[in-house]
């Protein structure tokens, strides 16, 4: 059995696909001399091959390019020049014609000179570069061979991919019909393809110290996305046990459902709000039959990923149609959230060295006007067509929310005098993210209608980690006791201004530490719509003055590893039905 | 193909130096010309029209770079590329 992280939640059972590292080409192939007569024929091999890699770097930078990444899709015009270029190619050739060997062994030599003096070079960024060169060095070696490369976006059957990293965009990619799990050898619980893995409802295990020489294409294999474990080809007992294990997962999750229409209250009466997070449009009957309360977090980032700025009416359109869908119900819109490098090639932005410390968020809306005036336009009038509230992600300092504010004022302005209808009245909340606005959150209670505590980046900023780098992912810590005072101190500032406080980031999901926020009085919970049956059975097996004395008791300690413990046993006690199936480690 | 020759001096200026983007423009804008063009920085030479030979010789910001066109488009060639490295490809 392999250990990982478990990344998303499921358990699959199925047969091995192995992709990435496992499947490539050696770069040093064996000595293989050729006759003066088969020159020519090594040479249209070689020309053949990189026409053949050429039309493949081309098919997919258009398919990246429709599928959002405008971004991810620049990178493959590098790859085009290292196709084409000159100086290699004749290179090749001539190597070919002077030393008579295979075109396979001359082009890995040259190709390993340039690797390696490109790896060679004193400077951490251009360095990198010499693994896009490897990249197109591997697709132009596999089309000398005649290798097909498999595609992940048509696998040929039911299959588990394992591979050593999967990126954001290669899942992204998956073909969702038949891809039953993942695991891979990087990534952390909350890194993007983490994420994008829950979203798409894919049992995943990440950060798996060794899986690519260990799998084999066809192996029986066994993903446990609950315990972060991969069993490779498990015994028929092993395999009978998971069997009954998926079952019962069936089984409780049917029951989840069928509890949703159920109220999440505590036993002793306290309502606790559960909503929905969504970044699209597309699955608004999915909330609907989910029992949520109404959508606790719409991102709206999707809208600006083609490459384009939406206009406000494409964005009305968007919002209007939730508003209109969700009826009575509240729809909490977040506005833009990304970092200027996804918007680089359309604000004509310069690369940011750090970009999480960056200009994005809040700041690139401040920055650019013609990014949030048209939302702010957008939100504000599609507000006459239902229950919408908006809030501001990222907010660090007074000032920045004195000026969104203000803008606001204005944009509201402008709409009386346009006769546009609106709701005077909707209400502007801000995500608290950042440790300033934490510390400084009784300042801005006093000028907003509610918060919504982002739990991810709070953690992330606090704790100095990035929680996609695996190396340090274990510093990343939700139950941190700095973590607890932080939301403690949110949650007394909401209350001494007497707005509501919602916490909408993954710590919302995860059922061990629900007991712990309702405690310390959050009053809405918001996340993907998979894990609301957990959530809401949690707060009907709570007590609230349990919960109550157990956030107190938290915010005494001094070791997160006591605080998850004491969180695990709770759950245990109340809901064991539910610790069976949520995820450990984190 | 005549033999004019230009030469100019210029330092890279954008943060990340010739990463895969700028120098991808670099040969692309030496593509559009006839001339051959070299890229001298220190004792290293590269040629402009191969992004291999480009990414080889690995200018960070604060590089200084020697182009040479020869060729009958040489002068507008250098100009544009020199107009290039200034504008920091555009990036800053």
């Amino acid at each position: 059995m392999l250990h990982g992280i478990p990344a998303s939640p499921g358990i699959a059972i199925g047969l091995a696909l192995a992709v990435g590292d496992s499947e490539r080409v050696s770069l040093e192939p064996e000595s293989h001399p050729i006759t003066e007569s088969e020159v020519p024929n090594e040479i249209n091999r070689f020309t053949a091959a990189l026409e053949k890699t050429r039309r493949q770097i081309m098919e997919l930078q258009k398919r990246v390019q429709s599928s959002l990444q405008a971004s991810e899709a620049s990178i493959f015009d590098a790859h085009l020049l290292i196709v084409d270029d000159k100086v290699l190619t004749q290179e090749v050739i001539s190597e070919i014609r002077k030393r008579l060997q295979s075109a396979n062994v001359v082009f890995c030599e040259i190709i390993r000179r340039y690797i390696a003096a490109i790896s060679a070079v004193d400077d951490q960024y251009l360095k990198e570069r010499a693994s896009d060169v490897a990249d197109v060095a591997y697709r132009i070696l596999e089309n000398l061979n005649g290798q097909e490369r498999q595609l992940l976006d048509h696998l040929p059957g039911q299959r588990i991919v394992i591979s050593r990293d999967l990126t954001p965009s290669d899942t992204a990619l998956l073909d969702r019909e038949n891809v039953q799990a993942f695991a891979t050898e990087t990534g952390s619980r909350t890194s993007h393809t983490a994420i994008l893995a829950r979203s798409m409802k894919i049992p995943a295990v990440v950060g798996l110290n060794v899986i690519c020489g260990q799998v084999h294409n066809g192996d029986m294999l066994i993903i446990d996305g609950f315990l972060g474990a991969v069993i490779l080809n498990p015994r028929q007992e092993t395999l009978e046990l998971y069997a009954q294990k998926e079952a019962f997962k069936e089984q409780l999750y049917n029951e989840l459902q069928r509890e949703s229409a159920l109220l999440p209250e505590t036993i002793d009466g306290y309502r606790v709000q559960l909503a929905a997070n969504i970044d699209n449009v597309n699955n608004l009957d999915d909330i609907l039959n989910s029992g949520a309360a109404g959508i606790g977090l719409f991102r709206t980032e999707y809208l600006f990923m083609g490459g384009k700025i939406p206009t406000e009416e494409e964005q009305f359109e968007v919002y209007r149609k939730i508003a209109v869908a969700m009826k009575d119900q509240t729809t909490i819109i977040r506005t833009l959230d990304l970092g200027g490098d996804k918007l680089s090639s359309v604000l004509n932005l310069s690369h940011d060295p750090n970009p999480f410390l960056g200009l994005r968020s809040i700041r690139l809306c401040l920055a650019y006007p013609e990014l949030l005036i048209p939302q702010l336009r957008a939100v504000l009038r599609a507000s006459a067509f239902g229950n919408i509230k908006m809030m501001f992600p990222m907010v660090t300092c007074e000032d920045e929310l004195d000026k969104l504010l203000e803008i606001l004022e204005s944009v509201r302005k402008s709409l009386r005098s346009e006769k546009k209808k609106f709701d005077e009245e909707m209400e502007i909340g801000i995500m608290i993210e950042t440790p300033a606005a934490a510390l400084f959150a009784e300042h801005l209670a006093r000028k907003v209608d509610f918060f919504s505590i982002g739990t991810n980046d709070l953690v992330q900023y606090t704790m100095a980690v990035d929680r996609g780098n695996e190396k340090v992912a274990n510093l990343y810590r939700p139950s941190h006791p700095v973590i607890v005072m932080l939301i403690d101190r949110i949650v007394r500032a909401a209350e001494k201004a007497g707005i509501w406080v919602s916490v909408c980031g993954e710590m919302a999901s995860d059922p061990r530490f629900i007991p712990l926020l309702v405690g310390l009085g959050v009053q809405e919970l918001s996340m993907s719509t998979v894990s609301l049956g957990m959530a809401r059975r949690v707060i009907r097996r709570l007590k609230m003055y349990e919960a109550e004395a157990f956030a107190e008791k938290a915010l005494k300690c001094t070791e997160h590893a006591q605080i998850l413990e004491m969180s695990d046993e709770l759950l245990h006690r109340i809901a064991p039905d539910v610790v069976s199936l949520a995820m450990k480690g984190g | 193909m005549g033999t004019a020759s230009t030469t100019a001096e210029c330092v890279i200026k954008n943060k990340l130096g010739l990463h895969a983007r700028p120098a991808s423009l670099f040969v692309q804008t030496a593509a559009k010309f006839d001339s051959d063009i070299t890229v001298r920085k220190g004792d290293e030479v590269a040629n402009g029209k191969s992004l291999m030979s480009m990414l080889v010789l690995s200018a960070a910001c604060g590089s200084k770079l020697i182009i040479t066109a020869r060729g009958p488009d040489a002068e507008q060639a250098v100009k544009a590329l020199n107009e290039l490295i200034d504008r920091r490809f555009d990036e800053e």
